[in-house]
This record gives structure tokens, C-alpha cells and sequence, in this order.
């Protein structure tokens, strides 16, 4: 018997063992073919820009993707966390009111996700980071994104942010805050990791890297299959079925 | 089957409630009615001191004149007596969780050594004795008071040992009874329900223990006791010869009230977040362990907080999941204080504030049967995230409001902007099948056109769409391609309408959704390809 075995709760060790074993597991466990594309190329993403327990601040103009890439990332944070039997919700602040149910059901490729994922819409973006620091603090979300983009100034966020990151490092949460490119920044915020979000016309969404705990990871090219047109044929057919109704 | 009734002393319960006992002074506790104005009589009877006035010889029972006697710069307190009933009260509460008939014993200020109590029937239960006595003990603790318990077959026999135990220490806090021949020789004559002058004068005719007044009975004692001789008689008899009647030395069953409260009058308002939370944590804290009492848990909190020149304000707290977790109340609680104080979501406005509040009253609106873990072995450890994401849910409630915390659904309205809503998320229940839902809205069926997250055309759907449309022109951004979105029609109350959607390529690779007026030939921006 191990030492570890030794000295650990029952509990704790079957814990343990769960983890170890979702290691081994083939990736591809109980996932659809289909989804095998998109998880490589998801699995890339994660790889380098997802820091359990860390801020990583995606920094972007609207329309290049850096949504897509955070809700991307916080559900990776949610398949791993399942795996290891931990929170498995996701938490979005969403000040602007502008998300949508259909195409985050498409971005986070499953329905309970979307079920699972708690919605906050403040007033203003005066709370963000206290309510992101409340759901990250609250073990009950394996990721938060927040939306700061309509911050013109973020030098106020520093504070809130340090605050923020000591209640992800505690609770092991992925935060992922999105910020504008534009946006006045006096001196850098406290983050993990952050990068520029941008699009490559015909190529995709390219993430630099600005700044990063581990180093910084080579440029990142995100394929835009998602935004290229793409009728399938199952939709073509229930498209077909509906005007026939 | 022989009677078995607990009685559990709380000699300090006054001065607790004064806040005195550790007091660096010498201060006194009366019982008086908040309508007296805080007038303080000589001739009235002390029910409490603190420790530091105990130690220069005052004792409970003395009259205020006596006792400045002892202690010239005595500062004298008075406790309203419908507060302090209360309290009593609410420990009788709490014991009804180990007994289903306890009941609260007032003291009259004017007997010997006064000193409130409650008495609990334990009659029949199936624990050792000296186990139920600690666990009385323990769950008076948990009240936050001091407890001297004793057991024996009559009530005013354990009142009086209990009442003995208090006002001569010893080393032993609980105390079974084994017989009441055997406690009359020890028991003082003051522990009895005697007046503090009919007390003395007995003792001035060489009356000292209980046991002394037993050869007087045939001598007109009963006539010199007078009223208190209903309950001295019961001590003077033998176990078997007890009555246990509720009118005589039966314990009179406590019936709690349906809904459960607790309010605190302040003598100067509070105008801060952090006091107010400071004195609201010791009220949540009570109705809580009165809940917990009676195997509930709390649904709806409504918390009054009275104002001198205006209307009280009044904040509802719900919570998704029943709970008795008072970090998490109190977590909530915070929370919504603080966005009162803000001005984030009530009608007052934070400057009305400034007068403070002076009235706090709690009470529990909603409440739900507790459901007992029997077993621990399957529970998870993430099963604590179901109950994290209702603490979670109640906190963000309390912060922003019900209508901005939910999860995103689809609708079956046909234009994009309307096409999502925010709705409240499927509640976790592991606390209670009791916990009434919030209404959730009736799931619609997935449109073709959204359940791939595409639309007609093949376009995915904009992650984000804006409320309402933006003016292109004001945006400053370089178009190098239209393509066709879709075109939409229909009608609504205010007549026909018809949508002509366009996905627009700017120079630098990004994507926007363009809402098309034919007619006046403008373009808006509806969404972004995010």
C-alpha cells in the first residue's frame, strides 16, 4: 500500500484515484464524432490560455471573437471539471444584455451547458468584478466570463482584480475577462495571462500574446469554421420538412 | 411511570441581554416597561449585576437603594420585560427540540434570589439522564446563555436545586436528583419561591435549609407562606405524594408562535452597513436556531428596518433553496444592505438614509421542513455545488435583483433581439421537497433555425445582439461586404413589418449583423459575430 494511501481519507483517495483515472481516459469518451474537429482545435485553445485559478484577459474590438474564445475556454473548464466531480457551472456577467441563447447553445455544443450557465445582468459596470469575485469565490463555477468591454478606463479595475484573483486561486475558477483593445489602460492590470484578439480575414480569430504566467505561447489561429456559412444536411432537411409544413 | 422534569436555570440572562456581565463598572439590571422612560425607582429590585458589581456584594434581589450601598457609583440598566420575555421565550424554543413540553418560568423580581428558567418535561424519553441534562445544557449554550440544569421527579424541586446551583456555585453544573428527602437538607431556604421578606424573617427564627421547614408544616406553616405555599408544598412532600397536575407541579406546555421574529429597538439609529449587520447577525443568528428547533429552514426573510421621521423600509429575501447556514444568511444579508445603501435596486433613495435606522425586526416569511441526512455515504463532495449554486443565486438575488440573475433561454419571438430571455434556472433541491419554485416559463420548442445555432443561409447566429439597433453611420466602420442574412416578416399589435437582415464584412476581418430600412435606406447595427 501506498503511503499515500497510507495517510488519506477513503474519501480524498477515491478522490484522487477519479482524477488520475480521467487522465487516462481516452479523450474521446462518450463524445460525438463530430465534435472530434472542434475539440482538437478547442483542446489547442485550452491548452495555453486556460489557467484554472488565474485571470486571463482577452483584449478585443467587438466583432473579433474574443467572446467566442472565453465561452470557448470556460467550457473546456467545465468538461475537465467534470471530470474531476467539481462544479460544473458557468457564470457570465453580461452588463450589455447582448448574449444570445442560440448561439451560445451552438458555442458551448451542449443544451444542459446552456442550462447550467447563470446569466448576470448589472445595472452597470460598476460591480463587475464584486460579482464576478462573489461567483468565483462561491465554488459553485468552474469558470466566470465578464464582460468589461464597455470600460473605456480599466486602471479602476486593478483593485477589484487582485481581489478577484485571490478568490479564483482559491476556489480553483477560470475567469476570463474580456476587455476593450481601445480601452485607456494607465499601467497593466494583475492578470494571469492576457491576449490580443483579432481576425485574420479568410484565416480566422488570431490570439497574441501580451502576457503570460507559464511564458508566452506562440500565436494562435482559432479556424472560423464557426462563422463560415455551413448548411448541414440534417438542418437543410428540417428546413426542407418545415416549409413543406 | 415515574416523572422525570428538568429545570434549567439562567441566572444571567439579564444582564446578557444588557450587555453588562463582563462590564468594567458596576452595573445592575431591573426589569422595567419601555414606557417609563428609563426612570429608575430605589425601591426597585435587582434581577442582575454584572460580575465586577457581584464581586463589591451586590446581589440579585436587592433592592437599587441596598445595593448602592455596596457599590456607591452603581449604574443601573433597565431591561424592557417584554424583551427579556421574549428571550426566555426563545431559549424555551430552542428546548423544544429535545422536549415537546417545556415551559418558560418567569421570576418575580421580589422573591429571594430570582432567576428565570424553563422547565422540560422529559418524562419517558429514552436517554440517560445525565446526557439529556447536557444536551439542555449544550442547547441553552447555543442560545448564548449560561445554564444550571437540575433533574428530579417535581419541578419546583428542580427549580430549586437549579435556582441553588446558580447562587452557590460549585464545581457541578447539572445535577440529577435522587431523592427529595435528600436535597432538603442541602437545599438553602432562599432557593425557594419566597418573598424576600418572608424569607428573611424565616431565617431570623433559625430557618436556614428546606429541611427545616418540614417539622413547621404541622405548626400553621401553610398559613404563614401564605401564596407562595403552592409552590414551597411540593418540595416538603415525599416523591410519591407529588402532584403532577399543571395546576399544581405539572409542567404547563409552551406553545411557540406560528411565525417566528425577532426585532431590537436601538437607542440611537444606525446609519452605517457594517453596524447594522453588527446588530442584525445576533437577530438572524435566533430565528435560525428557533427554526432549526422546530426542523425548518428558512425560505423568505423580511427584514423591517424602522426610520424615526419616515416610513420603515422593507427588503424581502428569498432564498432559492430552504437553508439554516447563517454565514450564508448573513452573506445575503450583506449583500442586500449594501445595494439598499447604494440605491442599486430599491425605490429609497440612499440619501433618506442618513436619519438611520433605530428598529430592526426580522422575521421569517417562508419556511420549509428540513429533510434529515440519515447517511452520509452518498453524499458527494460536489454535492455541496447544488447548495453553492443556490447560495450563489440568493446572493446574486439579493444584489441585482430577480430579473437580471437567470439562465438564457430561446423564445418563439421572431425577431433576433427577442429571441432570448433570461429565466430563472432549474432550482437544486436537496434541502426540502417543501421549498415552493419561482415559476419558471413553460419551455417552447427549439426553432429550426436557432437549434444549430444557425440561421437561414446557413449564418451562425450572432453571439451578441444588441437590444436595440445602433445607427451605422455613427459607428465609423469600413464595410467591404454585404451578404444576405435573411428576410423576415410578420405582425405584431402595431400592424405589419418586415426585416431585411445583411452580414456585414468590415476591412479588418470582423462581423456585424445590419438591420436594412428599405425605405428610408439606413443601415443599423443589430449584433456582432463575437
Amino acid at each position: 500500500m501506498s503511503s499515500l494511501a497510507m495517510v488519506a481519507s477513503p474519501e480524498s483517495l477515491l478522490l484522487a484515484l477519479q482524477e488520475h483515472a480521467a487522465h487516462r481516459l481516452p479523450i474521446a469518451l462518450g463524445k460525438q464524432a463530430n465534435d472530434d474537429a472542434a475539440d482538437a482545435a478547442d483542446d489547442a485553445l485550452a491548452h495555453h490560455w486556460l489557467v484554472p485559478g488565474g485571470v486571463v484577459e482577452l483584449s478585443a474590438l467587438p466583432g473579433a471573437g474574443a467572446w467566442s474564445v472565453a465561452f470557448t475556454l470556460a467550457a473546456a473548464a467545465r468538461r475537465r471539471s467534470r471530470l474531476v466531480r467539481g462544479p460544473r457551472w458557468l457564470g457570465a456577467l453580461d452588463p450589455s444584455g447582448t448574449l444570445s441563447a442560440a448561439a451560445l447553445a451552438h458555442l458551448l455544443r451542449d443544451d444542459e451547458a446552456l442550462q447550467e450557465t447563470l446569466v448576470v445582468r448589472p445595472r452597470d459596470e460598476d460591480g463587475l468584478l464584486r460579482t464576478a469575485t462573489r461567483m468565483a469565490r462561491s465554488r459553485a463555477c468552474a469558470a466566470v466570463v465578464v464582460d468589461a468591454a464597455g470600460l473605456n478606463d480599466v486602471g479602476g479595475l486593478v483593485l477589484g482584480l487582485r481581489r478577484l484573483t485571490l478568490a479564483a486561486e482559491d476556489s480553483g475558477c477560470a475567469v476570463l475577462l474580456v476587455t476593450s483593445a481601445k480601452a485607456h489602460r494607465p499601467q497593466p492590470l494583475p492578470v494571469a495571462a492576457r491576449a490580443l484578439v483579432d481576425v485574420e480575414p479568410r484565416v480566422g480569430t488570431v490570439l497574441r500574446a501580451l502576457r503570460h504566467r507559464h511564458g508566452l505561447p506562440p500565436r494562435l489561429v482559432v479556424p472560423a469554421q464557426r462563422l463560415q456559412r455551413s448548411v448541414t444536411d440534417d438542418l437543410r432537411a428540417e428546413m426542407g420538412a418545415e416549409v413543406r409544413a | 411511570m415515574k416523572h422525570q422534569i428538568a429545570v434549567c436555570a439562567l441566572p444571567r440572562i439579564a444582564a446578557s441581554l444588557a450587555g453588562v456581565i463582563n462590564s468594567e463598572h458596576s452595573v445592575v439590571v431591573v426589569v422595567g416597561d419601555a414606557s417609563n422612560d428609563g426612570v429608575v425607582r430605589p425601591m426597585w429590585r435587582l434581577i442582575d449585576a454584572s460580575d465586577h458589581a457581584r464581586a463589591r456584594g451586590v446581589v440579585p434581589g436587592q433592592r437599587v437603594m441596598d445595593a448602592q450601598r455596596f457599590a456607591p457609583d452603581l449604574q443601573v440598566r433597565v431591561v424592557d420585560e417584554q424583551r427579556l420575555r421574549h428571550e426566555l421565550q426563545a431559549v424555551a424554543e430552542v428546548l423544544l427540540s429535545l422536549s415537546p413540553v417545556v415551559e418558560p418560568l418567569w421570576a418575580r423580581p421580589t422573591v429571594a434570589w430570582p432567576c428565570h428558567a424553563v422547565a422540560v418535561d422529559v418524562t419517558g424519553l429514552p436517554r440517560p439522564p445525565m446526557r439529556l441534562l447536557s444536551d439542555i445544557a449544550r442547547a441553552v449554550a447555543t442560545a448564548g446563555h449560561r445554564s444550571m440544569v437540575a433533574l428530579s421527579s417535581s419541578k419546583a424541586l428542580s427549580l430549586a436545586v437549579a435556582k441553588d446551583l446558580a447562587y452557590r456555585p460549585g464545581p457541578r453544573a447539572l445535577v440529577q436528583v435522587p431523592s427529595a428527602a435528600a436535597a432538603r437538607a442541602r437545599l438553602a431556604l432562599r432557593s425557594l419561591d419566597l418573598d424576600v421578606d418572608l424569607a428573611d424573617s424565616l431565617e431570623q427564627t433559625g430557618v436556614r435549609t428546606v429541611a427545616d421547614l418540614c417539622p413547621l408544616l404541622a405548626q400553621g406553616l401553610v398559613g404563614r407562606l401564605g401564596a407562595a405555599a403552592k409552590s414551597v408544598l411540593p418540595l416538603l412532600a415525599d416523591d410519591d405524594a407529588i402532584d403532577h397536575s399543571a395546576d399544581n407541579d405539572g409542567v404547563v406546555p409552551f406553545r411557540p408562535s406560528e411565525v417566528v421574529g425577532a426585532s431590537r429597538d436601538l437607542e440611537e439609529p444606525i446609519t452605517a452597513v457594517e453596524p447594522l449587520l453588527f446588530v442584525l447577525r445576533p437577530l438572524v443568528e435566533s430565528i435560525v436556531r428557533r427554526l432549526s428547533a422546530r426542523a425548518e429552514r428558512l425560505i423568505e426573510l423580511s427584514v423591517l428596518l424602522g426610520r424615526r421621521r419616515h416610513e420603515p423600509v422593507v427588503l424581502s429575501i428569498a432564498f432559492p433553496n430552504a437553508t439554516d447556514d447563517i454565514t450564508v444568511l448573513v452573506r445575503v444579508l450583506k449583500t442586500r444592505v449594501e445595494a439598499l445603501f447604494a440605491g442599486r435596486i430599491d425605490d429609497v433613495e440612499p440619501h433618506l438614509l442618513v436619519d438611520g435606522f433605530d428598529r430592526l425586526t426580522l422575521v421569517a416569511r417562508r419556511t420549509a421542513k428540513a429533510k434529515a441526512l440519515q447517511l452520509g455515504l452518498l453524499h458527494d463532495e460536489s454535492a455541496g455545488v447544488p447548495e453553492n449554486i443556490a447560495h450563489l443565486l440568493a446572493e446574486l438575488t439579493a444584489e441585482h435583483g430577480a430579473n437580471r440573475v437567470g439562465v438564457l433561454t430561446t423564445t418563439q419571438k421572431p425577431l433576433p433581439e427577442q429571441m432570448t430571455t433570461l429565466s430563472w434556472p432549474p432550482a437544486p433541491d436537496i434541502s426540502s421537497d417543501d421549498v415552493p419554485r419561482r415559476r419558471r416559463p413553460r419551455p417552447v420548442p427549439t426553432d429550426v433555425r436557432t437549434r444549430r445555432g444557425r440561421f437561414m443561409a446557413g449564418w451562425p447566429w450572432p453571439l451578441r445582439l444588441l437590444p436595440r439597433p445602433q445607427p451605422l453611420g455613427a459607428l465609423e466602420v469600413d464595410v467591404v461586404e454585404r451578404a444576405l442574412f435573411a428576410h423576415l416578416e410578420g405582425g405584431d399589435a402595431a400592424g405589419p413589418w418586415r426585416r431585411h437582415y445583411t452580414v456585414l464584412t468590415l476591412r479588418d476581418g470582423r462581423r456585424a449583423l445590419a438591420l436594412v430600412d428599405d425605405e428610408a435606406g439606413d443601415t443599423f447595427l443589430q449584433g456582432w459575430f463575437d
